[in-house]
C-alpha cells in the first residue's frame, strides 16, 4: 500500500494511515480505504454517457419542467460533472 | 430517470460538499448477493452494507506517523475533517471511492482467521481494479501497467490488533540493518 507507483507522482504524501484498536463489527481485523482515484469517476462518466444520450432527444424532459426545473439547469448540472469528472482524467 | 437524477444530485453535491464518496448500487447488490449471501438483496441490505464500510472508514481512530516521522509530531486524533484534508488537497478532485474489507456474512467471522497482509493485498487490488467487490477481482491489473487507476491520495483506516511496524512498514528494522552493514563496510575497509 505504500508503494510509490499506486499513486500520482505529484502527491507529496499521498497515503495517510489512521489505526483503532478496537473490533469493528466483530472482526478481528478490518481495514478500509478512502481513496481519491480516478475509478471514482468510472460509474460518474458512464452516468453522464446515459444522461446525454436520453438529453439528446430531450426525454422525460417536460416531467422535470412541470416542477421548475428548465433546460438551463440541465445544462449547468451537466456542465458541473462534466468538469468534475474530466480533471481525473489526468489521473488515468 | 436514474441518470437524470444521479447527474442533478452529483451536480449540486459537488457545489456543497468538500468530498463526495461515490458508492455503486449495482457493487452494492452484488457484494450483498455474493459476499453477503443473501439471495434477493433489499435496499435494507444495501444501506446496510455501505453504511458499515463508511463507518469503518469515519469512526474515531488515531493516525499512525508516517515514514520517517516520529510518533510524538503526530496528531492525536484522526478527524473526519483531517481526512478530507488530506484527501482533497485539490479542490477539482473531490470524488472519493470506499473499499473495505473483510466482506462476508457475520456467521462466518467467526470461523476465519485474519492476517493483515492478506487483507491488505486484496484492499490494494481493489484499489488498482477499480473495483469495491473483494470477490472476483482482477488479479492481472498490476501498479504501473496500462489500466491501473491513478490513485491522488488514499486514507487506509486499520481497526483491530495491529503490531508496530505494519504501518510504518518497518522502518526501524531497515535502519539497523543500514547500520550493520555500514559497520560491517567500516570494518572490512583499511582506514
Amino acid at each position: 500500500m505504500t508503494e510509490r507507483r499506486l499513486y500520482a507522482p505529484w502527491a507529496p504524501q499521498p497515503l495517510s494511515v489512521a489505526w483503532q484498536p478496537a473490533r469493528f463489527a466483530r472482526c478481528d481485523m478490518a481495514a478500509t480505504l478512502l481513496a481519491n482515484s480516478a475509478c471514482a469517476a468510472v460509474p460518474a462518466q458512464r452516468m453522464l454517457h446515459r444522461a446525454y444520450a436520453m438529453y439528446s432527444s430531450r426525454a422525460y424532459c417536460h416531467q422535470y419542467a412541470a416542477h421548475g426545473l428548465e433546460e438551463a439547469h440541465f445544462d449547468a448540472a451537466f456542465a458541473r460533472v462534466e468538469d468534475a469528472v474530466a480533471c481525473y482524467g489526468s489521473l488515468r | 430517470m436514474q441518470n437524470y437524477n444521479t447527474m442533478l444530485t452529483l451536480a449540486s453535491l459537488l457545489d456543497a460538499a468538500d468530498a463526495v464518496v461515490v458508492v455503486q448500487n449495482e457493487m452494492l447488490h452484488a457484494a450483498a448477493h455474493k459476499q453477503m449471501n443473501i439471495d434477493r438483496p433489499t435496499f435494507e441490505d444495501l444501506n446496510s452494507l455501505a453504511s458499515r464500510s463508511l463507518a469503518s472508514a469515519i469512526l474515531p481512530a488515531s493516525w499512525r506517523p508516517a515514514m520517517g516521522e516520529s510518533a510524538a509530531s503526530r496528531p492525536a486524533g484522526a478527524l473526519l475533517s483531517d481526512a478530507v484534508c488530506r484527501l482533497c488537497s485539490q479542490p477539482s478532485l473531490r470524488l472519493l471511492s470506499l473499499l473495505s474489507v473483510p466482506q462476508m456474512p457475520a456467521r462466518s467471522v467467526d470461523f476465519t482467521t485474519f492476517t493483515w497482509p492478506a487483507l491488505l493485498k486484496r484492499l490494494r487490488q481493489m484499489l488498482l481494479a477499480g473495483s469495491a467487490l473483494e470477490d472476483g477481482l482482477d488479479w492481472s491489473v498490476s501498479a504501473g501497467g496500462g489500466r491501473a487507476q491513478g490513485c491522488a491520495a488514499a486514507v487506509l483506516t486499520l481497526r483491530g490488533k495491529v503490531r508496530p511496524g505494519l504501518f510504518p512498514p518497518s522502518a526501524p528494522r531497515m535502519r539497523l540493518s543500514q547500520r550493520r552493514r555500514r559497520g560491517r563496510a567500516a570494518r572490512t575497509c583499511p582506514a
